[in-house]
């Protein structure tokens, strides 16, 4: 079911643009590191302050607004340009074939979900028990992790 | 012994020769790709806020303080890390010019956080609380993040034209 889906976007002019110009899917992946930088590196503050490493005298509900908007930035960043590269990615080596990319799109689908639920919640209150916010930390480090691995991955298989 | 032939050496030791040769290499590049979102995310966040664009209720001695030991830590991490793959391709990397551009953004991301260091720093108790700094230290900031910017990007490209 997801092979004409791949073949469709492959042949869009999205696709066809990214792939023909010079500049596109190099330009894609330097975005999508950008966009790697304030996400993650963003969560990754975050998740220090939820296990109490920095900024302890800051409120978690203080900073969560502090750090919501750029991350957000980064997410679309990293979205955005991760599909143009998914569209311009030529037919060899076949994506839909690739292990490390299947294991980085469920990790990501799991990963926003997570972000906008747990993650939202735990990091805009100040009395999420102990616990929570760790396994919240935790979870945020290993999904984004995760999918930025599995991402790298793809060009190795 | 020309820098070239040194850089061939390099590579072909007995150790770059196994790393390149691993199935774990791309391990290597992982790590290195995570060590980015540590070291470059904890500066561009701290940039932001020298920039006066986060955080603008917290004092910028404060924010450098937490965030200090990780940018330092992700930087080391990121210089082991990249130490080791540069040791697998010395030489390829030795001809590749975007290695050249990251080397020189390097030196020159270095230079910039030295001079706020050792220079802008030194005023740090007329702008601490400031929302929106002086303009020296908000180029501090912007320069940061188009040097390590470019450090970013012209690793990427490496790897493409290897």
């Amino acid at each position: 079911m997801a092979r004409p889906f791949f073949t469709w976007l492959q042949m869009s002019w999205w696709g066809t643009t990214v792939r023909e110009s010079t500049w596109g899917f190099a330009g894609a992946s330097i975005v999508l590191l950008f966009g790697i930088v304030l996400l993650v590196g963003g969560v990754f503050l975050m998740s220090l302050r939820l296990l109490g490493i920095i900024m302890r005298d800051r409120p978690i509900s203080r900073l969560g607004r502090d750090f919501r908007g750029w991350t957000l930035v980064g997410l679309v960043m990293t979205l955005v340009s991760g599909m143009s590269m998914w569209a311009g990615h030529g037919i060899m080596p076949d994506l839909y074939e690739s292990g490390p990319f299947w294991l980085e799109m469920e990790l990501l689908l799991i990963a926003l979900i997570f972000h906008f639920t747990l993650y939202q919640r735990v990091t805009s209150r100040d009395d999420a028990p102990l616990v929570l916010r760790r396994l919240t930390a935790f979870l945020a480090l290993f999904l984004w992790f995760g999918v930025g691995v599995a991402g790298r991955a793809i060009g190795f298989f | 012994m020309t820098l070239l032939e040194i850089c061939q050496a390099i590579q072909n030791t007995q150790i770059g020769t196994t790393m390149r040769e691993s199935n774990y290499y791309w391990m290597l590049n992982g790590s290195h790709v995570l060590g980015i979102a540590v070291s470059a995310g904890a500066i561009f966040w701290f940039d932001l806020r020298a920039m006066g664009l986060n955080m603008l209720d917290m004092r910028i001695s404060e924010v450098y303080r937490q965030i200090d030991a990780w940018m330092t830590g992700g930087f080391v991490l990121m210089f082991i890390t990249g130490g080791l793959l540069f040791w697998a391709r010395a030489a390829d990397s030795y001809s590749n010019v975007y290695f050249r551009i990251k080397l020189v953004g390097l030196l020159l991301a270095g230079a910039n956080a030295m001079y706020f260091n050792m220079k802008t720093k030194r005023g740090i108790g007329g702008w601490d609380t400031a929302g929106k700094p002086p303009l020296n230290v908000r180029l501090a900031g912007l320069f940061s993040i188009i040097l390590w910017g470019s450090v970013i990007a012209s690793g990427r490209l490496m790897a493409y034209t290897f």
